[in-house]
């Protein structure tokens, strides 16, 4: 009985382990291949993360780029302004809304929020509710739908408050943006330019445009080191104002008579400089071919819809940048009689010849180059000038004596005097685009006899307005050649000054003496030459004509300016105007009457004492 | 003579039985230290993963990850019960632990179960919310290794088979069709499926179940449109990347754009509202962007160790219960973990299971540790090897002698 209770679980235990044993063997070996299968799987996963890195990576780094960067939102920086010298706002930057469409937020409670949402715009904005439930079901995972750009405080203002007071109304907010506006629409077009997509592309926009720009501010959001979610702001620093040099009041008067004389003389171009000769700040520049910078691409004034629509890209391109174009600093042409003073300057200063030297004129004169054939050249007055000194040849304008004085002062001063009164030359004016002219003047090695006589009276060589005012006026301050330059000063958004420009010399040109000599000189061509179209009552008035015969074209057309100065004794401005192709056929008292009609204001509005004459 | 030959075979047998006898040892260290360092990869993961939505949502960046370690701290504490009672005590409890766990599934359908997403897969008990299929894994490992162990020489047996088997298809019938979780009814099946496999000499029927189940699996994710969408949407990511294929194509992008070394702990912008649910079912796709796939393959790393480690107790088990057990938990993880990781990287349809250790679920950790404390438990009790075998005949000797002198 005893034996038996304990062989018995003796026995099992033996079972037991016999199981154990049995078992245990297979369930080890059953077990490996579950490893194997295990291991095998984990091993796929890896070789799918290098299979996603190799074949895929850079595609879904760029899509999580592109996406994470639509989470931070620009906040436009105000472009500066720009005014004129007695503060007057040429141009402005006004603040406007765009309105955002926010589906996904709209969609994130769609029961609550869409009706009262899409019901809100549609009041507000006139915008129907089939286009916005369209527009949000169109983009259910976009945040940023622009439904319209460019709304004003005024339009957005009652929306504002509405929305405040509906909580349901939600995905739906504004964007802050600036619009550029010129107060006057086309004056000093040419001078200011205009923008696009908030950077300036031409003129004064373009070439100030870091200036004006200013930096823009950003809000994102971002998780900091301790992990908590933070919003930063960072505040757009608005763009520098620029003060011109530029006269409202003088622009306005320029522009005025410009318009009046291309509409009388239906010229190609009128073009204007006015600037101050002791400084070289330019007080109006102006050209006919206008444009409202609040609309640049708008040809209709110049062109007909029928001529528009017939346009081809290329002929709108190249119509388009005919209007945008600065005549006054871009175009060259030869610049004619008004070269004279500068011929007679050089001749004085250098003593080659002397204000007593006389000259005769039998209305031609002939002249013998390194070709066996001769060359004659006209004067004006085809009869002849007869005998006359210096001043008597510019009074008359006659083109012999001048030609006769360059054969006296020889290549090697014309050439070197020529560049000192700056042809040839940048005037580095601070404005795009400006033109040299140094391929289309003769040097010392390629210049002929022939030449020399011709460029003395400005014919055969080319020159821009804005070289040409600068130069006269070193001619008649003393002899100082001023850089020309149209900003004044620069003010950062807080309105304070951060930079002034003052007068910037560039060279001696001729001495005091000389300088009063011609002076005297360009005073007769008002008085008793050619020029007395030109003359203001109460002021001694003093200038020089210029009738420009364009070599270029085959017919008879010229170029016809005059540059004059006033007050005589101390020369406050400059003014330099030109036609160029006047369409009338006796055409060079035009020239002359636009610069009066401009000085007859000009010098009134600028309270300048009448002279005693 | 024929008394004394009998006396010394029965010796003999006494001193091989008293040599084989399981040796009592210290828990297997080296496992714990794996799976602390999963541990604490998954919260340093999950922190770096849950501060932006934690800060909108709770406006306390460290709100996820607080909850987290307090589960995980409870988890260790369990753990290190559960790997203190001897094994043998969970054989004796499974079928109650079984009874509790289908109790708790029903009971997500009374009013104390909660909606997340459409789907009741919470139990709210005041104090604490509790997911009743977590418990439901750990009470299938149980019950599946008591019933495999005591009766596996009864496992051909048809009768055997279908109860073992019908334990199994009824979790996984409660964890689909109440909580409406086909990734974990898949995970439960798999589990079973394998358990079986190790202990059962025969496999027809296995086989034959498989077929069944995998024709039944497909003509559910067919009928169901919610299910269908996914298969749709895996087949053909691009068409589906801004609706049904958004989260996926969101993982995608986080790890392409982690690169080989990613881009840093922290600095994911993935997880800036991008990818949804980072915390959780998608962390490991922030886990590679933010540490590259060299970060995702030391992941895969760990849980192989961890794997491997599995195997040795599972070889040096002094016992088929705790073989089993052992198996069921080493299954547990081993597919949870690969289901996780080829969803995110879209090399199988979204089925939506977290990644064990690291995704942010309390009920999940805890009852994951106490998996692991059970492997531990077992592993406190191993077969002799051959140098503890050669020790124990030494001794007896060293005994038998001593006896003599005395």
């Amino acid at each position: 009985m005893k034996r038996e209770r304990k062989a018995e679980p003796r026995q099992r235990t033996n079972r037991k382990e016999d199981k154990n044993q049995k078992y245990g063997r297979l369930m080890q070996k059953r077990f490996r291949i579950i490893a194997v299968i295990f291991g095998v799987c984990l091993a796929a996963l890896v070789v799918r993360l290098a299979w996603i890195l190799a074949f895929d990576g850079d595609k879904y780094a760029k899509a999580a780029l592109a996406q994470s960067e639509t989470a931070t939102t620009t906040l436009t920086a105000k472009r500066g302004d720009i005014i004129d010298r007695n503060n007057v706002q040429l141009a402005t930057s006004t603040k406007v809304y765009n309105l955002i469409l926010d589906p996904k937020v709209i969609l994130y409670k769609e029961d609550k929020y869409l009706e009262p949402t899409v019901a809100l715009i549609q009041q507000h904005f006139q915008i129907p509710t089939e286009e916005l439930r369209a527009k949000i079901a169109e983009n259910p995972n976009s945040s940023y739908v622009v439904l319209k750009k460019g709304l004003t405080f005024a339009e957005v203002e009652q929306f504002i408050e509405d929305k405040k007071a509906d909580r349901n109304v939600n995905g739906i907010w504004l964007e802050e943006s600036y619009r550029r506006n010129y107060t006057y629409g086309t004056l000093a077009c040419s001078v200011l330019g205009f923008t696009q997509d908030g950077n300036g592309i031409y003129g004064l926009e373009s070439r100030y445009n870091n200036e004006l720009l200013g930096n823009d501010g950003m809000e994102y959001t971002y998780v900091n080191s301790d992990n908590i979610l933070e919003t930063v702001r960072k505040e757009p620093e608005d763009g520098d104002t620029i003060r011109l040099t530029l006269d409202y009041n003088i622009q306005a008067i320029v522009e005025k008579w410009i318009a009046a004389t291309q509409a009388e003389t239906n010229a190609k171009t009128v073009g204007a400089v006015l600037m101050n000769p002791q400084t070289g700040e330019v007080y109006a520049m102006a050209d006919s071919g206008s444009f409202d910078p609040n609309n640049p691409r708008d040809l209709s004034h110049r062109y007909t819809p029928e001529q528009i629509a017939a346009m081809s890209d290329a002929e709108t391109t190249d119509a388009l940048s005919d209007v945008w174009r600065n005549f006054c600093i871009t175009q060259s042409y030869e610049p004619g009689s008004t070269f004279k003073p500068f011929t007679v300057a050089m001749g004085i200063e250098e003593s080659k010849i002397y204000p007593t030297d006389t000259f005769d004129c039998i209305g031609h004169e002939d002249f013998f180059v390194d070709t066996p054939w001769q060359r004659t050249i006209w004067c004006y007055n085809r009869g002849g000038d007869g005998t006359m000194d210096v001043k008597g040849a510019l009074t008359r304008s006659c083109n012999i004596s001048l030609a006769q004085m360059s054969q006296r002062i020889g290549v090697d001063i014309f050439c070197k005097y020529q560049r000192k009164f700056g042809f040839g030359q940048y005037t580095e004016i601070d404005l795009p685009n400006e033109m040299s002219c140094e391929p289309l003047l003769y040097t010392v090695d390629n210049m002929t006899v022939l030449d020399l006589a011709t460029n003395s009276f400005g014919q055969n060589f080319n020159t821009t307005m804005i070289q040409l005012a600068t130069g006269f006026s070193s001619i008649i301050n003393g002899g100082y050649l001023y850089r020309p330059f149209v900003v004044k000063d620069i003010y950062n958004g807080n309105n304070e000054l951060i930079r002034s420009f003052d007068r910037v010399l560039v060279a001696q040109t001729i001495s005091q003496g000389t300088s009063d000599y011609v002076k005297d000189c360009l005073r007769s061509v008002v008085t008793e030459g050619i020029g007395q179209a030109a003359a203001v009552e109460g002021y001694k008035i003093a200038g020089k004509t210029g009738t420009a015969q364009k070599y270029d074209k085959t017919e008879d057309v010229y170029v016809i300016s005059f540059i004059g100065f006033a007050p005589y004794d101390d020369p406050q401005v400059v003014c330099y105007v030109a036609i160029d192709e006047p369409a009338t056929g006796d055409a060079s008292r035009f020239a002359s009457e636009l610069f009066h009609n401009i000085m007859v204001e000009v010098l009134s509005y600028m309270n300048i004492a009448p002279d005693d004459v | 003579m024929k008394k004394s030959l009998e006396k010394k075979i029965k010796q003999e047998e006494n001193r091989k039985r008293a040599a084989a006898k399981p040796v009592k040892g210290s828990i297997d260290w080296v496992l714990v230290m794996i799976v602390l360092a999963l541990l604490v990869f998954g919260l340093v993961m999950l922190y770096s993963a849950s501060s932006y939505e934690a800060s909108i949502k709770f406006q306390n960046p460290s709100y996820y990850v607080v909850k987290q370690l307090i589960s995980t701290v409870i988890g260790l504490v369990v753990m290190a019960v559960v790997a203190l009672i001897p094994h043998k005590f969970f054989e004796k409890i499974a079928i109650l632990v079984y009874l509790v766990a289908v109790a708790a599934m029903i009971l997500v359908k009374t009013p104390l179960g909660l909606e997340a997403n459409g789907a009741y897969r919470w139990i709210d008990l005041k104090f604490i919310t509790v997911q009743p299929s977590e418990i439901m894994k750990v009470a299938l490992v149980l019950v599946l290794a008591m019933l495999l162990s005591r009766y596996v020489n009864y496992l051909g047996d048809i009768k055997m088979y279908l109860i073992v088997m019908g334990l199994c298809v009824v979790a996984v019938a409660l964890t689909v069709f109440i909580t409406d979780d086909l990734g974990t009814g898949i995970i439960m099946f798999a589990m079973g499926f394998i358990m079986i496999f190790v202990a059962s000499k025969k496999i027809r029927y296995l086989i034959i179940t498989l077929v069944v189940f995998l024709a039944g699996g497909v003509s559910y994710v067919l009928l169901r449109s919610t299910k269908r969408v996914r298969v749709q949407a895996w087949l053909n990511l691009e068409k589906y990347a801004d609706d049904i294929g958004y989260q996926i194509t969101q993982a995608l992008y986080a790890i392409g754009s982690g690169g080989l070394l990613g881009k840093g702990l922290g600095k994911s912008t993935q997880k800036l509202g991008f990818v949804p649910e980072s915390e959780n079912d998608m962390i490991f796709s922030i886990i590679c962007e933010e540490l590259g796939i060299i970060g995702g393959i030391i992941l895969i790393a760990l849980v192989a160790l961890l794997l491997w480690r599995m195997k040795k107790i599972f070889d040096s088990a002094a016992d088929l219960y705790g073989k089993v057990v052992v198996a069921g938990v080493a299954a547990h993880i081993a597919i949870q973990t690969f289901l996780n990781i080829a969803v995110v990287t879209n090399l199988l349809p979204n089925t939506g299971v977290p990644l064990p250790f690291i995704s942010y679920g309390g009920t999940a950790v805890i009852f994951l540790l106490i998996e692991i404390g059970l492997v531990l438990s077992v592993s406190r009790v191993h077969a002799p090897t051959v140098e503890e075998k050669r020790m124990s005949y030494y001794e007896q000797d060293r005994e038998r002698e001593a006896s003599y002198y005395q």
